[in-house]
């Protein structure tokens, strides 16, 4: 049994049992669940059939008694003249019976006691999770010995009953959390509002989504069965009469087959409690990786993990940028295959200048961003082009040299401020590491310096000593742009550093980085779906769409003349800064599936004004007028001539 | 060679010879042995005193019984720190003479004073005397008549009294009479007669006990230590005695060749067959348990060699009808072996009992495979064994097997030894594995079997599980205890024996053998085959206090 | 401390339950213990009163259910776990007292060694996928999760013990060297008797800790502070243990009790296999003559110690855990 954390509720609605063949379908793609349920499977018919397999009576004397193996009997014979072999085809009987008896009890009660706790919720699920949790923290084994001990005859449905009684905590611990996660789901909360009955929301709504969880619960309880029976009949609290793996270990021990070297009775046992433990096992891990994709394993092609070819040839040029991005594609790798989330994207940063990167989510401009910083790792991974930051070739760093490299001349503030600083360090010591980690420098000095960052960021300096929780959000979020200029970096990244704050805080942080900007005279690339921030705070801006970037101009020249249809969508659908912000994006449509992006140009689908014939089929391309580029169709002289036609 | 060398090396010879010499009169003293006893525990608590329950027990080492009954020879009492005992004309009393100039290890004497104060503390003690050596069931009171002698007043004729007085150990009046409650004393460091009562080493898992400076034997013991590793269950003994740790033990080795081919030279063992019967009880109060010519049919149906060989692994010899070992053959009544012949009781004939049990009538009526009862109703019982008595539950297994075979429908069951007790005193059982019990004479067999006095008004008894009793072996076994004679005591057994038989009271299965397995690498004077002078058993008993005997004779090499 | 007092409140709860099943337990069995201690002994001659002498020195007297509970817990409150029934007159603290001496060192050494080597094993899983530990550990901790602590010791027994010499056949004690901790002689004893139990136990027992590990690491891994942390250029051991471990450690704390109540049930076992005269072997022994006051005290006792083990386990993750401080 591993401890895992609840799964996330699902987002969509599973729907009824609708989504169980696409479990079962997923499970059973999985090549080590397969093996596992085919072992399992096996077993339960060597059970079934155990009459027609085993060729004696498990508890008959039909030879001399301690025979080694031989062809007359595969696993010789027991101290009292039975077939060992027979024993063991007939014990899987017992021992699956009492696993799959004592699994089904203990997460029928599980499930009973964690559904109940967790969708009543209130006083009735305090009481019963402190029920759970200390039934949890008394020892099991001494427990089940005790209980056991006084059971008078200790036969298999003792045990069941025994294991049952003590067994049932932990799965409905992991239930009750699930089942408290999906009552809070926008999904059964409305499912209750219609006031659909409790039954129908648990049978219906709940169990086809918690059902890998109970199928974990079922399989880790069958393990503890199938051992804790074992252990237990080992030392004699079974019933040595009954025929199962268990018995035949205690035999073998009381017989001291140890001692007289007669393995065939005591290692084919361990090595069948094992087989199905294992089965069980591959069965579970499966599942875990199912409910929890971090776990899943993605293959990626070696050719793919190469370092890209430096695709455009050029060299940076001298009047370019401080940034020069050329090029770049960023493939993430998933169970079918490559998706390109950066698509040939080409851009330059200016020294001192604030570069804006808008566009809806999930368009590739954070994965632009962490490009920069060489941020990708398996399974994204960076399959072209070039970044050149002050000349550097940022690609073709050595992977020993990259840490220097990272924070010195590129830092970053990312998305969640909340997240952003490692919880369990002092602020102090999250600018004392990365100080030392590029500067000689020693503590003290380096804590000085920190006081000062902070005090940049207009924030109290003694507060080098707090810990991140001890911050409001937005000092948090002072915090990590004061870690990220310890440095003096070329260029500060701001990937939607004030998502989660409100429009004061956000205006009073903005203003304070655009004055030490000016100060210092660093580069910001700043990232947001917010354009009208945007346009205010930068100097330039692209934007990107699917995985390309499909305009750059200066902000003004943006603002008052958008070029690409997209950009002029999103400067329609954007509400003005004094509205409320809660709104959402009004552009029609969704952004496309990147594994099966639009075929020509990929906001044909959503474009107002696209031209039928020629923006699906015709990839658009790079208009470059003055200062400012974009990528259409509508802008190209190919559109003109036909325009003309 | 010089002159000076060559005198010094005669003389270096002839000092070894003169040493060798003395060896062959008395072994040297010297060495020490690790013995093996099955410590129900593997921690000791060190607590030397020898009214406590179970643990390790090396009390009978440090204080010394009156006499050592040996049960290879009953007839000859190993006078210990007794010199003889008679019985009173009426024999309502027993006195018993006392060894002089026997010394505690402390270096007081040992005199009346300490057997009277022993005695008197358990007899106003009972609970202590129940955990230990229960004169109480025997004696009324004790008299000091000199410093020398000691008389017992009985509490009813008893004349076995002196087997069952003459067993406790003596602890010294002068410590323990200033000890405020006896039943919870901690004895930490033993004041004794015994061979061995200094502790030298005491550790968890393992104590040294060393000789006594002042011990009464001339010379004794020779070795100078016992080493006592605390070992629980067969297997731990077994493992240590294969590597060589453990020099004697007492356990059913398993597989006994593997423990010879250790070390062929010098790994031994000889089951020795003499000791307490171990028997099928039938509940004779229940139906069809109460008709006699059913239990001897259920008694054909038992291949007892086969259940010896496989049940027991051949380690000991199955017993007589009479519920006697036949090692002790003189004891047994051959009227009463005649008449188990032509009965068939407790012989091995699967036909001849299928025959009988068809010609009681009780056949399969109603066609389900087994028998009925006479009257058509289903018959069904259980054969009761010991759970963790291996021996048992797997003869139980091989007798039901047999009883199926032969159309019965008995079952095996096991059950936890508590409740197994529980189910033999209270008589909820049918059939059941169980031990007899064994004195120094033949009487407390068939005494603790039969008698009906031990059998209180709602069934319950601590020793008389089949419950069958009738006037005839009552009065036989009053009698027994009213008469010194002899012949007159034979006689009575030797009815008994018949009465038994006759009844099919319990089915005798084998002798219970005394476990026993040395090691003579370093220390020698082990009973053997061929010189079992006295039991090989390695732990001590009540009626089994023979170590004494063996430790004073065990030497180095 | 707030968090501390919380808990302390939960462990009290959790060992006022145990008493109650505790005290429960024996009074709902099947057969007298009187009778049972009596049928190991030489007593065939006992008269019935002289049984009900004994019943009575044994404390299982007639008195209502509460009465004697009150009795109960007065008793345990001043340390008296009463009188060993196999073992009269022993006390029940005694032979606890040793058998617990055992299982601390034996269990304690294990915990130490199946966390550390649980943990680092996960934190390396997590930390480089595809790597040697994740490819080949990973499963075999899968591999032996499946197997019975007993199992693994007897076969560790068989094979190093009896067949290769290398460790000894069980005990806890070199024969023949007094208990004496400042003798290195006996010292060395003790580490060589412990060492095959306490080998097992990690081979079999290391993967729980392994497998929590992981999977607190692959998610911590997944948090924003840990891509800052490699975005600032950090050096890779600071971010692994410092960032990373340091954050994923604190729910496998949270996950002790589940943990070590495994740990402690193979380690039961595994004293039995090895004849190790702790808390494990003695429960055996107990549960074989029926020493009901002996199964009682253990039982407490264990749970008692587990309960302090989490304790601890919640002490240390106040140290680890500034949020739980506030």
């Amino acid at each position: 049994m591993t401890v895992s954390q609840p799964a996330a509720p699902p987002k969509r609605s599973p729907g009824l049992w609708a989504s169980l063949p696409d479990w079962v379908a997923t499970l059973l793609s999985n090549p080590r669940a397969m093996a596992g349920l085919l072992i399992l499977l096996a077993l339960v018919l060597v059970a079934v059939f155990a009459p027609q397999i085993a060729p004696y009576q498990p508890d008959r004397i039909v030879a001399r008694r301690d025979l080694p193996p031989s062809s007359e009997h595969v696993l010789g014979t027991t101290s009292l003249g039975q077939d060992v072999f027979s024993q063991m085809v007939f014990g899987t009987r017992i021992s699956l019976a009492v696993g799959f008896a004592t699994g089904t009890l203990v997460v029928l009660i599980a499930m009973t006691i964690g559904i109940t706790s967790g969708l009543v919720g209130g006083r009735v699920d305090n009481v019963v999770s402190m029920i759970v949790n200390v039934v949890l923290v008394i020892p099991q084994l001494p427990l089940i010995i005790v209980i056991a001990s006084w059971a008078r005859n200790t036969g298999p449905i003792t045990i069941i009953l025994v294991l049952a009684a003590t067994g049932w905590a932990f799965g409905a611990r992991v239930l009750r959390a699930q089942a408290l996660a999906l009552r809070n789901s926008e999904h059964i909360t409305s499912a209750r509002l219609i006031g659909e009955p409790i039954w129908r929301i648990v049978f219906f709504e709940m169990l086809p989504s918690m059902i890998s969880l109970v199928a974990a619960a079922w399989i880790g309880a069958v393990i503890f069965a199938i051992l804790s029976q074992a252990a237990l009949e080992f030392i004699g609290l079974g019933d040595p009469a009954v025929v199962s793996w268990g018995t035949i270990l205690y035999w073998a021990q009381n017989n001291t087959a140890l001692i007289s070297g007669r393995w065939w009775t005591f290692v084919p046992p361990g090595l069948a409690i094992a087989t199905v433990g294992l089965a069980l096992t591959l069965i579970n891990y499966s599942i875990d990786e199912i409910t929890n994709p971090r776990l899943r394993r993605i293959r990626i092609p070696k050719d793919a993990m190469r370092k890209p070819e430096s695709r455009p040839r050029e060299e940076p040029s001298e009047q370019g940028g401080l940034v020069q991005i050329r090029g770049l594609n960023v493939d993430y790798w998933t169970a079918t295959g490559p998706v390109r989330a950066a698509d040939n994207v080409s851009f330059d940063i200016r020294p001192n200048e604030v570069f804006g990167l808008a566009g809806e989510s999930g368009c590739g401009k954070s994965t632009v961003a962490y490009a920069i910083s060489r941020l990708h790792f398996p399974p994204a991974i960076i399959s072209g082009g070039r970044i050149f930051v002050d000349g550097q070739d940022v690609l073709a760093i050595p992977d020993k040299q990259l840490n220097k490299f990272r924070w010195d001349a590129v830092s970053m503030v990312f998305q969640s401020a909340m997240n952003s600083l490692n919880p369990v360090i002092t602020i102090g010591e999250q600018f004392v590491d990365v100080i030392q980690a590029h500067r000689d420098m020693d503590r003290k000095a380096a804590l000085e310096r920190g006081r000062e960052l902070l005090e940049m960021v207009e924030l109290d300096p003694d507060l080098i000593d707090s810990y991140p929780h001890q911050l409001s959000g937005g000092m948090r979020q002072r915090v990590v742009i004061a870690i990220a200029l310890a440095l003096n970096p070329k260029l500060l990244i701001m990937d939607e550093p004030t998502t989660a704050l409100d429009v004061v805080v956000e205006r009073q942080i903005l203003q304070r980085v655009k004055v030490l900007q000016r100060e210092f005279g660093f580069s910001i690339l700043f990232i947001t779906h917010d354009l009208s921030l945007l346009i205010e705070f930068s100097d330039r801006i692209g934007i990107m769409y699917a995985g390309e970037l499909v305009e750059v101009a200066p902000a003004k020249a943006l603002y008052t003349d958008p070029q690409h249809p997209y950009t002029r969508l999103l400067m329609n659908a954007f509400p003005s800064i004094h509205d409320d912000r809660t709104g959402r994006y009004g552009i029609e449509g969704t952004p496309p599936d990147l594994r099966t992006p639009p075929t020509g140009c990929r906001f044909h689908p959503r474009c107002d004004v696209a031209i039928a014939g020629l923006c699906e089929v015709v990839v658009p391309p790079v208009v470059s007028t003055g200062d400012r580029l974009a990528r259409c169709h509508l802008l190209s002289e190919e559109y003109a001539e036909r325009a003309v036609k | 060679m010089s002159r000076k060398l060559l005198a010094s090396v005669i003389v270096i010879m002839l000092l070894f010879t003169s040493l060798s010499v003395v060896a062959q009169d008395a072994p040297a003293q010297g060495g020490s042995i690790t013995i093996g006893l099955q410590a129900g525990s593997n921690v000791w608590t060190r607590n030397f005193s020898p009214f406590k329950a179970g643990e390790f027990d090396s009390r009978d080492l440090i204080y010394e019984p009156l006499i050592v009954w040996n049960p290879v020879d009953y007839s000859t009492p190993n006078y210990w720190l007794a010199t003889g005992y008679t019985y009173s004309d009426d024999l309502k009393s027993l006195t018993f003479t006392l060894r002089e100039g026997v010394l505690w290890s402390d270096g007081e004497a040992f005199n009346a004073d300490d057997v009277i104060f022993t005695a008197q503390m358990l007899l106003d003690n009972p609970q202590m005397d129940a955990v230990s050596f229960n004169i109480g069931t025997v004696a009324e009171s004790v008299e000091k008549v000199d410093d020398y002698t000691v008389t017992f007043h009985l509490k009813g004729v008893n004349t076995l009294a002196h087997t069952l007085l003459s067993v406790m150990n003596t602890v010294p009046e002068h410590i323990w009479s200033s000890v405020e409650k006896p039943a919870e004393y901690v004895v930490e460091n033993p004041v004794g007669t015994g061979p061995f009562t200094e502790v030298t080493n005491f550790q968890d898992q393992e104590f040294t006990l060393c000789r006594n400076p002042n011990y009464w034997q001339e010379g004794r013991p020779y070795l100078d230590c016992i080493n006592f590793p605390a070992l629980n269950g067969n297997q731990a003994i077994a493992l240590a005695l294969l590597d060589g740790s453990v020099e004697w033990a007492g356990v059913n080795f398993p597989d006994e060749a593997s423990f010879v081919n250790a070390n062929p030279e010098h790994h031994h063992y000889y089951y020795w067959t003499g000791s307490a019967t171990q028997y099928l009880v039938l509940n004779t109060t229940r139906a069809p348990l109460d008709d006699a010519q059913f239990r001897i049919a259920v008694s054909m149906l038992i291949d007892y060699d086969f259940v010896v060989d496989v049940g027991m692994e051949g380690a000991t010899q199955r017993s007589s009808p009479t519920g006697f070992s036949y090692t002790q053959g003189d004891v047994i009544s051959q009227d009463a072996l005649a008449l188990a012949a032509e009965t068939g009781f407790n012989s091995y004939d699967f036909d001849r009992g299928t025959a009988l049990l068809d010609e009681l009538g009780y056949v399969d009526a109603d066609g389900d495979g087994f028998r009925d009862y006479p009257d058509g109703s289903p018959l069904h019982l259980n054969l009761q064994a010991v759970n963790g008595f291996t021996a048992w539950v797997a003869s139980t297994q091989i007798m039901a097997q047999a009883f199926q075979d032969a159309g019965l429908n008995i079952t095996q069951t096991t059950l936890d030894f508590g409740a197994a007790v529980t189910a033999m005193r209270t008589g909820d059982f049918d059939l059941a594995m169980w031990f007899g019990t064994t004195g120094v004479t033949p009487w407390t067999f068939y005494r603790d079997m039969m008698y009906s006095a031990l059998i209180d008004a709602d069934g319950v008894t601590s020793s008389a599980w089949p419950r069958w009793t009738s006037e005839r072996s009552d009065e036989l076994i009053e009698q027994f205890t009213q008469t010194t004679d002899a012949e007159a005591q034979a006689a009575i057994i030797d009815e008994l024996q018949s009465i038994y038989v006759e009844n099919a009271v319990a089915i005798p299965m084998w002798d219970g053998p005394v476990w026993y397995n040395w090691n003579d690498t370093n220390i020698t004077g082990f009973p053997t085959e061929d010189n079992y002078y006295a039991t090989g058993a390695v732990t001590r008993s009540n009626t089994m206090q023979t170590r004494l005997i063996v430790l004073n004779e065990l030497h180095l090499k | 401390m707030n968090y501390l007092l919380r808990r302390l409140g939960f462990y009290l709860i959790a060992a006022l339950l145990a008493i109650v099943i505790n005290f429960f337990l024996p009074r709902m069995m099947a057969g007298d213990p009187v009778d049972v201690m009596l049928a190991g002994f030489d007593t065939s001659s006992l008269t019935p009163e002289a049984i009900d002498q004994l019943r009575e020195a044994f404390g299982f007297i007639d008195a209502p259910l509460p009465e004697q509970f009150a009795t109960y817990v007065s008793n345990l409150l001043k340390g008296n776990f009463g009188v060993s029934v196999a073992r009269y007159p022993t006390k029940v603290v005694d032979i606890l007292g040793v058998a617990l001496r055992w299982t601390l060192l034996m269990t304690g050494t294990a915990l130490i060694l199946t966390f550390s080597v649980g943990v680092l094993l996960g934190i390396q899983a997590a930390w480089k996928r595809g790597g040697f530990v994740d490819t080949y550990v990973l499963p075999f901790g899968a591999i032996m999760g499946a197997i019975p602590y007993f199992w693994v010791a007897l076969i560790a027994l068989y094979v190093f013990a009896l067949q290769l010499g290398w460790f000894p056949l069980g005990r806890a004690e070199a024969s023949g060297i007094p208990a004496d901790w400042t003798n290195p002689n006996y010292v060395m004893g003790v580490v060589y008797h412990l060492a095959l139990p306490v080998l097992t136990l990690l081979i079999a027992g290391f993967r729980s800790w392994m497998m929590g590990m992981r999977n607190n690491m692959v998610a911590v891994i997944a948090q924003d502070y840990i891509t800052m942390a490699i975005a600032k250029g950090l050096p890779d051991r600071r971010i692994k243990y410092q960032y990373a471990a340091r954050n994923a450690i604190l729910p496998s704390l949270t996950g002790f009790a589940l943990a070590l109540g495994f740990l402690l049930g193979g380690s039961l076992l595994t004293e039995v296999v090895f004849s190790y005269p702790g808390v494990g072997l003695t429960l055996l022994n107990a549960v074989n003559t029926r020493d009901y006051p002996v199964m009682q005290g253990i039982f407490l006792i264990l749970t008692l110690m587990v309960l302090l083990a989490n304790f601890i386990a919640d002490s240390l993750y106040i140290l680890l855990d500034p949020r739980t401080r506030s």
